[in-house]
């Protein structure tokens, strides 16, 4: 199941694409490590996202972002303690870039 | 002074997670990266983007990089910054990782970083781009 489905509830529908579309989406799935059936839902919702403005697409996000967070029952951090876990990180990259 | 509108604008790591959380502490995050990217030629250096796959999902960096293509040119910045340069800011008082950014940005020549990282803004003077906060940053193109 994709990770849009897997956050909104899922429906499975039948894809009929050309036998030149279909190695396409092969293609892209190899280049991300996934398989075409995790890469189409993907695709669609970029297809979507495409046509939509900054302000539906960060709704969009900020939705899948809480259902996420709800889903795993980790309490959300604070404001500070996200800005100190994000200097955190920049140390730890920095360090994984540069060793 | 240059103006926001006709610079290359870097935009923090800071700013897509708050944006994302819808996080009250930092509505002009929100305003920013909801409803003014198209008035930016934003950056985004390497760093950046490796930060956000870190808090982020798939579905949620790919939605990210699909905002980031409304705002008016948008680079993402995958040039690496030479220990050299790290190092020239890490002497200047910076963190290793506030040095790596600095020193991309210096090389990208950015007129403006966009930050709500205090300790960025403290631990380094002089630097040659602007670093504001969400709300200076809001202002300014409301004030242009």
């Amino acid at each position: 199941m994709s990770e849009i489905a897997a956050q909104a509830g899922s429906v499975t529908v039948q894809v009929e694409l050309s036998r030149e579309e279909y190695a396409r989406v092969k293609s892209q799935a190899r280049k991300e490590n996934r398989t075409a059936q995790e890469i189409i839902p993907a695709l669609i919702e970029d297809g979507r996202q495409s046509r939509m403005t900054a302000r539906e697409i960060m709704e969009r996000v900020s939705e899948a972002y809480r259902a996420r967070i709800a889903e795993g029952g980790q309490p959300e951090l604070t404001a500070e303690e996200l800005l100190a876990k994000l200097r955190r990180d920049r140390e730890a990259i920095a360090n994984e870039f540069y060793p | 002074m240059s103006s926001i509108r006709e610079s290359l604008v870097a935009l923090d790591t800071n700013q897509f997670i708050v944006a994302v959380r819808r996080d009250s502490s930092f509505p002009s995050c929100q305003a920013l990266i909801y409803d003014k990217l198209h008035l930016l030629d934003a950056l985004i250096p390497d760093e950046v983007l490796a930060e956000l796959r870190r808090n982020l999902s798939d579905l949620e960096v790919r939605g990210i990089s699909s905002v980031l293509s409304r705002a008016r040119s948008t680079v993402f910045d995958d040039e690496s910054a030479s220990p050299g340069q790290i190092r020239a800011w890490e002497a200047r008082g910076a963190k290793k990782g506030d040095g790596l950014i600095a020193a991309t940005l210096e090389r990208a020549n950015v007129g403006f970083f966009v930050s709500e990282n205090r300790h960025f803004l403290r631990e380094i003077d002089d630097f040659p781009f602007r670093v504001v906060t969400s709300e200076e940053a809001v202002n300014l193109l409301d004030a242009e």
